[in-house]
């Protein structure tokens, strides 16, 4: 197992090198450059050079990618043109509201789609069934951000019910920060009231991604553990007596997690994609309303920052996916 | 009883007949055509001047009510259908236009430039393809071109990965056949064999990309990132909408809104049903 | 009593573009420590006669008829009580020993959901010792328990089959070609498994095959299915002596020991009618070398003569004993 992460974590080497690539041949190379889109067309000559200077861009295209490889593996992000802090410690300061909100969403749309897609595969051509593909259809065809605003609609201002923007009430922010995830340090810190306050602010958001994410999830578990029902030793399972429930749950979903994990890890880009209108719809504060917020300041930084570290985010969960992939099945394991 | 009737009816329409789902799919398309290639004939008010007092709830006059600005909600949903097409269309054809000829091609020489290539390619489609375009039309600013630019660079890998495998797979097995020996030149295969093969998948990714774009555009310019305003669009007036819900104003959102679901519906069915008629197993696996 | 009485068995698989008989009045008894072999070329019906004894077929599958076990009936016992006579009184090994093992399972594990699934309260200690010895007298080591079903060969994979089938003491075992999809030498080491478990448990057998010759030893009984119908029944000997159905004597002239004069035939012409649209009459005449007119127009009946059955117009009006 240690030997699998350690090849699998070596192997992602030149994907996250690709990928910060890409980032710098959009972010540098691409028509429009940094310091216009900073600075506006109508900027002086002079204002633009000493831009150009202070962030290194008069340098030759080759000496900057170098700079920029070494500053990332630094950790180092340059500063933020709108508030001069370190863009790392923005994010830092940022990451773990985003963190909250894709787990709790993932978990969602997890049980969403584990539940209504294996009993709609248990109920085959029956109603669930039928339901359960219209369900993905429509929900796909649902742009997140009118999602949002509609459960803001009619539970923050028809029903008043909870709460349509941010990750806490005044005052009511965990007295201790530990994991920087509100509930976590909540329950950690013995806050009970301060735990109820964050879970009324995560329902909306969460539910507003995890339920657009289900519509995948619901579609891939329904045709995976078809597969799985149909197999022979599911059949073969039948044939000794185990019940039903259990076939479903212990042998049929099983064995479909494994294909189904592996696309989720592909999914979970689009749940960030997600995660940055679902965070500028409920003013949440993590790392998507923050390159949103960055882009309307011409931050470019920050911009930089923050798509590097969604790339990054992205490798770390696949390999996270692979680990759990290879944890549940032995044939990958050994 | 009824319910079993409409669960028949149902199950006919979804699972039986591909092509049904298809033909509604294609019912929403031509209609939202038609709403945007006669948008200056159904549209009551011009979608970018006032047209009443603002903030108007849907009335006999304004059906769809007025915005902040007192423009007509559905004389804008009417064209910004224009927008939504267009800028789909054209990035979803540059993407097309790119990953296509390059999947032929690097799918024909293969070696070292393929392994490359395809690892760039399966790069990009690893990343969050909002973040993707938010960076670069962050990067390029508004305008049309651009934002269409933007949502294309996301579709490009769509395209390669299905064009190339299903290249190497055709020269693969025209080595096996022994072709070469009639003489036939791989390119010429290629050109005229392998094409049109992939043509019908082509179709089938173009329409669902389309629907996608329609989504990652609505969600550009609902971060602001989207055409210049007072342009009609879709996102744009949902983002508007946005700032007056907790006035209740629900018509400013509920309207556009519904506007992207159908469309992005019709599109969805419309990419589903073909390819469930095309390929009866591919559809399962995406 | 016997253990097993089959009457007038009809399975019918609904399909997109039709209808499909895969089964057509199949009648047949099986008496206590008995084995039957269920023969016929692949699409016949036999595979599906055996998932039916279980209630285990495929859901778009409609039954009718009648399958008494134990004079309970299978068709319409209900799903709970059902669910209880499986791998306890019938249980089945099935021909594709390496898809047949849930492959993310540990073999141990596959044991003792078996176990629970009958007997909820049973402790892990006993279901364990159970598991180990019936491994160890099918020639499996015990230890291997822990292990996953891809780290066994395809013959020890079916050996774990077997174990995790007979493993409850079942009353009827049916074996779905059992060897099929195994190597030569792996089949009959198979072969002797099974042909020891008859002889030393108290147990009846269905073996369902293809392969006439590789059952002919240890089979009682054997049953000739051809296009849903079974169109002959009886005693193994009397069969291989003396095979009444034309089809029957086809497929005897086709294993190669077997020597039957006036064969002119030494292979069967044609292939298996489409269940979907059955010719009219019976359905083995197109290929049948002694077919007649009344063939082409009338389903024959199963006629019995000296405790034999046969479905054929040849034997019209025979009399027992004749």
């Amino acid at each position: 197992m240690k030997t699998y992460i350690l090849t699998r974590v070596i192997l992602s080497i030149p994907m996250i090198f690709i990928l910060l690539t890409v980032v710098f041949v959009i972010l540098r190379i691409l028509p429009g450059n940094p310091v216009t889109a900073m600075l506006g067309p109508k900027a002086p000559p002079e204002v633009v050079k000493s831009m150009e200077a202070q962030l290194g861009l008069d340098k030759p295209i080759i000496v900057q990618f170098g700079d920029y490889i070494a500053n990332i593996l630094r950790g180092n992000f340059g500063n933020s043109t709108v508030t001069t802090l370190p863009v790392i410690q923005e994010l830092e300061d940022r990451f773990p509201a985003t963190l909250e909100l894709t787990i709790f969403s993932m978990v969602i749309a997890v049980l969403i789609g584990i539940f209504f897609g294996s009993f709609a595969a248990s109920h085959y051509g029956k109603t669930v069934d039928v339901m359960a593909r219209i369900y993905s259809i429509f929900v796909y065809s649902m742009p997140v951000f009118w999602f949002g605003i509609m459960l803001q609609l009619i539970f923050g201002v028809w029903f008043k019910i909870l709460p349509v923007s941010g990750r806490a009430s005044p005052f009511m922010t965990p007295d201790n920060l530990y994991t920087g995830l509100y509930t976590i340090d909540a329950i950690l810190n013995g806050q009970w009231n301060v735990l109820y306050d964050a879970l009324l602010h995560l329902v909306l958001p969460s539910v507003t991604l995890g339920v657009v994410i289900s519509s995948i999830f619901v579609r891939m578990v329904r045709s995976n553990v078809l597969l799985s029902l149909s197999s022979q030793y599911v059949i073969s399972a039948r044939s000794r007596g185990v019940k039903e429930s259990k076939i479903l749950y212990a042998h049929a979903l099983k064995n479909a997690m494994i294909p189904i994990l592996t696309i989720m890890g592909l999914q979970f880009a689009l749940l960030l994609g997600g995660a940055v209108l679902t965070e500028t719809t409920f003013s949440w504060p993590g790392i998507g309303s923050y390159l949103v917020e960055r882009i309307r300041y011409r931050d470019f930084p920050a911009i930089q920052g923050a798509v590097v570290f969604f790339a990054l985010f992205v490798v770390v969960v696949s390999i996270l996916i692979d680990i759990i992939n290879a944890w549940m099945d032995p044939r990958v394991r050994y | 009883m009824i319910s079993k009737e409409i669960r028949k009816g149902l199950r006919g329409l979804f699972k039986d007949s591909s092509g049904l789902m298809a033909v509604i799919g294609f019912l929403i398309l031509a209609f939202y055509v038609v709403v945007a290639i006669f948008a200056p004939f159904i549209s009551p008010y011009n979608p970018t001047q006032p047209s009443g007092p603002s903030l108007l709830p849907p009335t006999i006059s304004h059906i769809m009510g007025t915005d902040n600005l007192g423009y007509d909600i559905f004389s804008r949903l009417v064209w910004g259908t224009r927008m939504a097409f267009a800028i789909a269309l054209i990035a979803t054809a540059i993407a097309a236009v790119v990953g296509i000829p390059v999947g032929l091609l690097v799918g024909y020489i293969g070696g070292k430039i393929d392994r490359v290539v395809t690892m760039i390619m399966d790069s990009i489609y690893a990343f969050p393809g909002l973040i993707l375009a938010i960076a670069i039309a962050a990067m390029l600013g508004p305008g049309l071109l651009n934002i269409a630019f933007s949502i294309a660079v996301v579709y490009i890998p769509t395209y390669y990965r299905v064009i190339r495998s299903q290249v190497s797979t055709v020269k693969s097995e025209l080595y096996v056949d022994g072709a070469r020996a009639i003489g036939a030149r791989t390119s010429i295969i290629i050109g005229s064999y392998v094409f049109p093969n992939v043509l019908p998948s082509t179709i089938v990714i173009f329409s669902m990309n389309l629907a996608d774009s329609i989504m990652t555009e609505a969600g550009l310019s609902f971060l602001g990132l989207g055409i210049a305003p007072p342009t009609p669009d879709w996102g744009y007036d949902l983002a508007k909408g946005q700032q007056f819900i907790l006035n209740n104003d629900w018509w400013m959102v509920l309207f556009p809104g519904l506007a992207i679901i159908t469309i992005v519906l019709g599109f969805s069915m419309f990419a589903e049903g073909l390819d469930e008629y095309f390929n009866p197993n591919i559809g399962e696996k995406r | 009593m016997n253990l097993l009485e089959v009457r007038n068995l009809e399975i019918e698989y609904l399909t997109r573009d039709g209808n499909l008989k895969a089964v057509e009045g199949v009648s047949f008894s099986l008496g206590f420590h008995e084995t039957l072999g269920l023969v016929g070329e692949s699409g016949c019906g036999k595979s599906t006669i055996g998932l039916s004894l279980l209630r285990i077929l495929p859901i778009n599958a409609r039954m009718k008829g009648r399958i008494l076990y134990k004079e309970k009936d299978v068709v319409n016992l209900p799903d709970e009580e059902m669910r209880s006579v499986r791998g306890k009184e019938i249980s089945m090994i099935f021909q594709d020993p390496m898809t047949s093992l849930d492959p993310i399972m540990r073999i141990k594990n596959q044991f003792f959901e078996t176990f629970r699934a009958h007997f909820p309260k049973m402790e892990e200690d006993e279901m364990f010792k159970i598991s180990s010895n019936v491994l160890k007298s099918i020639g499996i080591d015990p230890s291997r328990l822990e292990n996953y079903p891809f780290e066994f060969s395809g013959g020890m994979r079916q050996r774990v089959m077997i174990a995790l089938a007979i493993v409850l003491n079942p009353s009827l075992l049916i074996a779905d070609e059992p060897t099929t999809s195994l190597d030569v030498v792996v089949q009959l080491q198979i072969m002797e498994v099974l042909k020891e478990l008859k002889e030393k448990k108290d147990m009846s057998m269905i073996l369902i095959t293809h392969d006439l010759g590789l059952v002919a030893e240890i089979v009682d009984k054997v049953g000739i299915m051809y296009a849903g119908n079974l169109v002959e029944f009886g005693d193994v000997n009397s069969i291989y002596e003396k095979p009444l159905h034309p089809y029957t004597q086809l497929l005897l002239v086709s294993i190669p020991n077997v020597k039957l004069e006036d064969m002119e035939l030494k292979y069967i012409k044609g292939n298996l009618p489409s269940l979907k649209s059955p010719p009219a009459g019976c359905k083995f005449h197109p290929r049948c070398p002694f077919a007649m007119d009344i063939c082409t127009r009338e389903d024959p009946p199963t006629f019995e003569l000296n405790g034999r059955k046969v479905k054929c117009w040849l034997y019209k009006g025979e009399k027992d004993g004749s």
